[in-house]
């Protein structure tokens, strides 16, 4: 056994626990077994307590030490925000939808933030409190609904999206803990019916749904710079007011109108009416909906001569001063052709595109032949799906078997029905000197060159069409299409619409497809009418056809839109002190 | 020697501490300042935009062409007659040219080989005298040429 040898201030503990201040004093020489037993014990047990209390110290210490170091050092030194409105909001930030303007920057849509209410319905005190207030607020809501969502464990409820300042400042006042409140984002249109059909429209959540907002969906959602469409809304407020007064005036069902340049192809305007509204398009008619410039398909009857005349001076199976007979009607397999009106028993090429003769425009195309004339309307993408940056396009429709009999009724319009934005597209080509290029929505930089497109027909035969196309304004079915100080030439057009295996001979589409000035194109107008009212004017005579109904618009339109597309006024070819006359 | 390396080391510890204390706050100050510019930016984009719609709102065709019709009489939209190239447009004849009043004396009138319109009409504007305006322009022309020359 060791001799124990106490430490200096072993006596103060060991009084300590005896309560024994004398010994305190002593200095604990007093020993004896019993007192160094009791020593020994009492002195682990308060070195036991030290350590125990110097490890909570430490232990308290470090934990202070670490929040100081995190707060200090790591943390971001900011009040917590809770995650759910954090993540939305920082959502809603992070994406915004980039603008669409027309080719001068007018904005054509663009997204607005709105607030939206939601509930967390944990944090909701007073449970029927916020459900009343809420119904008095929007009467709209299904109260039942709306009690059983409060009462759930979702941790996130819409009460209403696209709040007006009041119902915000309504919802606010409520003092609700559980309601807040977020930024959302809105798409709105400012042209409203004006552009509908070319913007198209987009869901709640600002998802492209129609139109170029739905063809460039994922474009306009990267959120970049704003996209230039090629369509000016000055001229089409122009053309959609032209329209909708032809609608008027002959008592017809839907009309539509497609404005491009003849060289690039860029839409400059585009009207389908009746129209819709781009805010409520589910409430909006069928009719209204169908975009009939580019979704529809028509067989526009005579203007399809324009092609078929094209094709033949370019197979160069016809000399321009060549005479055919169109004095009977001819048949072919089991069609029996004939013209609307018997004038000339023999007529040149020029001649039968003025008097709009199908018994001249069936022999033509016969003489070109079925397969020529299938790969021409190939050429000008007639038989193929538009390309058009919109997400309403049609393919076009047309005969599986091309026989002779479909070749006759195809060159005067019956046969290939396809969009007017596609029919227009091929005219331009037929009027620019031969090139075809694509119809798009886009602008293009007017500073860089055209694209090459492809060839169709050769300048000449594009020059000779201008000729008779401008022949037929001034002295044929299309002199209703005249326009004061602009040379105009174009294409009257009247069919019959379709109806079961046969045609409905009591409606009709008038159509007037042409160019402007016609010496050197820049823009190709095509105003299509649907089933209009013979009767509806008397100064008609009970006509109804392209040169009564679609030409005068389609002057109209010329007369206003020209100007402001910048193009100056034209002498009289025939009289050059004078403009050209309507 | 022990002792003095852990009070160097125990300085240099509170040091940094105390740096990067300052260097947090200075950087989430700077944080908050460009939040803050952010922020500014993004608003006013945002004011920017809302204006945009609302002058696209206000500038509806439509709408325009209503307020044309009902408050700018004459004003109608352009037509093929009321615009014309500006080479086809005339020039005006000698005598309905317009002239410049200009108050030179007659010396000077005299070295800038003016002419001046004597008569009635130079007298009763005084001393604001009438003056071709190409005679002027021309004289101009001259005298610049012989400053030149002499030069």
């Amino acid at each position: 056994m060791t001799a124990y040898t106490p430490d200096p201030t072993s006596h103060v503990l060991d009084a300590n626990l005896t309560s024994n201040p004398q010994r305190m004093l002593s200095g604990g020489k007093t020993s004896s077994r019993h007192a160094e037993r009791s020593y020994r014990l009492g002195r682990a047990v308060s070195l036991w307590r030290l350590w125990l209390l110097g490890l909570g110290f430490l232990t308290l210490f470090t934990i202070i030490g670490a929040k100081i170091v995190h707060l200090a050092v790591l943390a971001e030194g900011r009040e917590p925000v809770p995650t759910i409105t954090a993540k939305l909001d920082t959502g809603a930030q992070e994406f915004r939808r980039s603008q669409l303007t027309d080719r001068n920057g007018r904005l054509l849509s663009d997204n607005v933030y709105r607030k939206a209410a939601y509930a967390v319905p944990a944090k909701i005190v007073d449970l029927d409190g916020t459900i009343d207030g809420l119904a008095q607020i929007f009467p709209e809501l299904d109260v039942g609904r709306l009690r059983a969502d409060l009462n759930s464990n979702k941790n996130f409820v819409y009460i209403k999206r696209r709040l007006t300042p009041d119902q915000e400042a309504a919802v606010f006042n409520l003092g609700e803990p559980g309601l807040n409140f977020l930024e959302e984002q809105y798409r709105v249109y400012p042209h409203g019916n004006l552009t509908s059909h070319i913007v198209g429209f987009n869901d709640i959540d600002t998802f492209g749904q129609a139109g170029v907002e739905a063809y460039f969906d994922e474009t306009l959602k990267e959120g970049l710079n704003p996209i230039a469409l090629s369509i000016d809304v000055r001229v089409q407020h122009i053309v959609a007011e032209e329209l909708a007064a032809t609608i008027q005036e002959f008592n017809a069902i839907a009309g539509t109108a497609v404005l491009l340049d003849s060289n690039t192809g860029e839409v400059i305007a585009l009207v389908s009416l009746p129209d819709f509204d781009p805010y409520n398009p589910a409430t909006q008619s069928e009719a209204q909906r169908l975009n009939r410039a580019t979704y529809g398909n028509y067989e526009l009857g005579s203007v399809f001569k324009v092609f078929t005349l094209a094709s033949a001076i370019e197979a160069d199976v016809v000399r321009l001063d060549e005479m055919i007979d169109v004095s009977k009607p001819i048949r072919v397999g089991g069609h029996k052709i004939s013209d609307y009106k018997r004038y000339e028993d023999q007529m040149n090429p020029r001649d039968i595109l003025r008097r709009s003769s199908n018994i001249g425009a069936s022999k033509l195309a016969l003489r070109v032949g079925s397969e020529a004339q299938e790969s021409f309307l190939r050429e000008l993408r007639l038989l193929s799906p538009s390309t058009l940056e919109i997400q309403e396009t049609s393919t076009p429709e047309y005969p599986a078997r091309w026989g002779k009999a479909s070749t006759a009724t195809i060159s005067y319009g019956y046969g290939v029905a396809a969009s007017p934005l596609q029919i227009a597209n091929a005219f331009s080509t037929m009027v620019n000197g031969g090139v075809f290029r694509a119809a798009t929505l886009v602008r293009q930089p007017e500073d860089q060159p055209l694209s090459p497109g492809h060839r169709v027909i050769s300048e000449q035969t594009s020059a000779t069409m201008r000729d008779m196309l401008e022949y037929v304004v001034r002295e044929g079915t299309g002199r209703f299409a005249a326009a004061e100080g602009y040379r105009v030439g174009g294409k009257t057009g009247t069919a019959n619409i379709a109806r079961g295996g046969g045609y409905n001979e009591d409606a009709r589409r008038a159509t007037f497809l042409g160019a402007f000035p016609i010496n050197d194109p820049k823009y190709t107008l095509l105003v299509m009418v649907e089933n209009p009212d013979p009767e509806a004017q008397e100064y008609t005579q009970g006509y109804a056809t392209g040169g009564w109904v679609a030409a005068p618009a389609f002057h109209r339109i010329v007369e206003r839109a020209a100007p402001m597309l910048g193009l100056e006024p034209q002498p009289d070819p025939e009289d050059g002190d004078a403009l050209a006359s309507h | 020697m022990i002792r003095v390396s852990h009070l160097f080391w125990a300085t240099i510890f509170i040091g940094l501490v105390i740096t990067l204390f300052q260097l947090k706050i200075s950087v989430q100050q700077l944080d908050d300042e460009r939040n803050a510019a952010v922020g500014n930016i993004n608003e006013t984009r945002e004011r920017i935009r809302q204006l945009q719609l609302e002058w696209t709102q206000l500038n509806q065709p439509r709408r325009l062409t209503k307020l044309s019709q009902d408050f700018l009489a004459g004003f109608e939209e352009s037509r093929a007659g009321t615009i014309a190239p500006v080479d086809s447009i005339p020039v005006r004849p000698d005598e309905m040219r317009p002239v410049a009043l200009l108050t030179i004396d007659e010396a000077s009138n005299a070295a800038l080989g003016l002419h001046s319109i004597e008569g009635d009409e130079a007298s009763r504007i005084g001393s604001l005298r009438p003056i071709h305006a190409p005679d002027l322009i021309s004289a101009m022309i001259n005298q610049s040429g012989r400053r030149g020359g002499s030069e």
